[in-house]
C-alpha cells in the first residue's frame, strides 16, 4: 500500500545498522597490529541513495560497507612478533571518540526509524477503520 | 418491466480467475479478477514473510528489521483483505435481506 515509505524506512534501518557494524569493527581492530608492511584499513558505510521517495520510481539502492585507508599509529615494542626491523608495531589509528558518538547517533537514528515505521503502521491500521461501522 | 435475477456467486469461479475473461460471467469478471489479483498479492506477501522468518530461524544472516517489516506488511495486507471481505459481505447481505 505504502511501499515507498516502507522502502525509505527499510533503507534507514539498514543504513544505521551498517553504521553500527562499521563502528564496532573499527573499535574492535583498534588494538590489533596490522601485518608488517600492510596498510591497515577501517570500515565505513557508503550509501547510494537518492532520497526521492515521492518519485514514481524511487532509486533506493543498498548501503554497503567499504574499506577506507587508515593512518598508522606506531608503538615501539620489539618483543611483538608483528614488529618491523626497527621494533615498531603499527596499529590503525582509530578515532575512538568519533566511533563512540557514531554508535550513539546510529542507535538513536535506528530508534527514530522504528518510530517512523510504527507511525506509518498505525496510520495504515486507522485508514482501514474508515467507514467500518460494524 | 423485467427485473434481471442476481447472478449466483460461486467460489469455484475464483480459482479460474486469471483465465475467466472469455466465459459466462461478463459483468462480474472484472470484479472477480480484481479480487483474485489482490488475493494472489496477499498470498505472495505472506509467503515472503514466512520464508524470511524461516531463514532468520535457520541463521542465514537475514536482518531482523527486514523480517519484521515483511511480517508487518503481510499483516497489513491481510487486514486490508479482511476489511474488503467485510464490506462485500455487508453489501451482499443487504441485497439478500431486501424485501421484494
Amino acid at each position: 500500500m505504502v511501499d515507498q515509505i516502507m522502502a525509505a524506512t527499510r533503507f534507514g534501518l539498514e543504513y544505521e545498522r551498517l553504521r553500527i557494524e562499521a563502528a564496532s569493527h573499527n573499535i574492535a581492530v583498534a588494538n590489533t597490529p596490522s601485518a608488517a608492511g600492510a596498510t591497515s584499513s577501517l570500515l565505513a558505510v557508503s550509501a547510494p541513495f537518492s532520497a526521492h521517495t515521492h518519485d514514481a520510481s524511487p532509486t533506493v539502492g543498498h548501503p554497503v560497507l567499504v574499506e577506507r585507508g587508515a593512518d598508522e599509529r606506531k608503538v615501539h615494542d620489539p618483543s611483538d612478533p608483528a614488529a618491523d626491523q626497527s621494533g615498531m608495531v603499527s596499529y590503525p589509528k582509530v578515532d575512538l571518540v568519533g566511533e563512540m558518538s557514531t554508535l550513539i547517533s546510529a542507535g538513536s537514528a535506528y530508534e527514530a526509524n522504528v518510530r517512523a515505521f510504527n507511525a506509518l503502521r498505525s496510520m495504515d491500521l486507522h485508514a482501514l477503520d474508515i467507514g467500518g461501522g460494524a | 418491466m423485467t427485473i434481471e435475477a442476481l447472478g449466483a456467486v460461486s467460489l469455484s469461479s475464483l480459482e479460474a480467475v486469471p483465465l475467466a475473461t472469455g466465459s459466462g460471467a461478463s459483468q462480474g469478471s472484472d470484479f472477480l479478477h480484481a479480487v483474485g489479483t489482490g488475493l494472489q498479492g496477499l498470498d505472495g506477501e505472506v509467503r515472503h514473510a514466512d520464508m524470511l522468518a524461516s531463514e532468520l530461524a535457520a541463521g542465514k544472516g537475514v536482518a531482523v528489521h527486514d523480517v519484521m517489516i515483511a511480517m508487518e506488511q503481510a499483516h497489513l495486507s491481510l487486514q486490508f483483505a479482511v476489511e474488503v471481505r467485510n464490506r462485500i459481505l455487508d453489501a451482499y447481505q443487504n441485497l439478500t435481506n431486501m424485501q421484494l
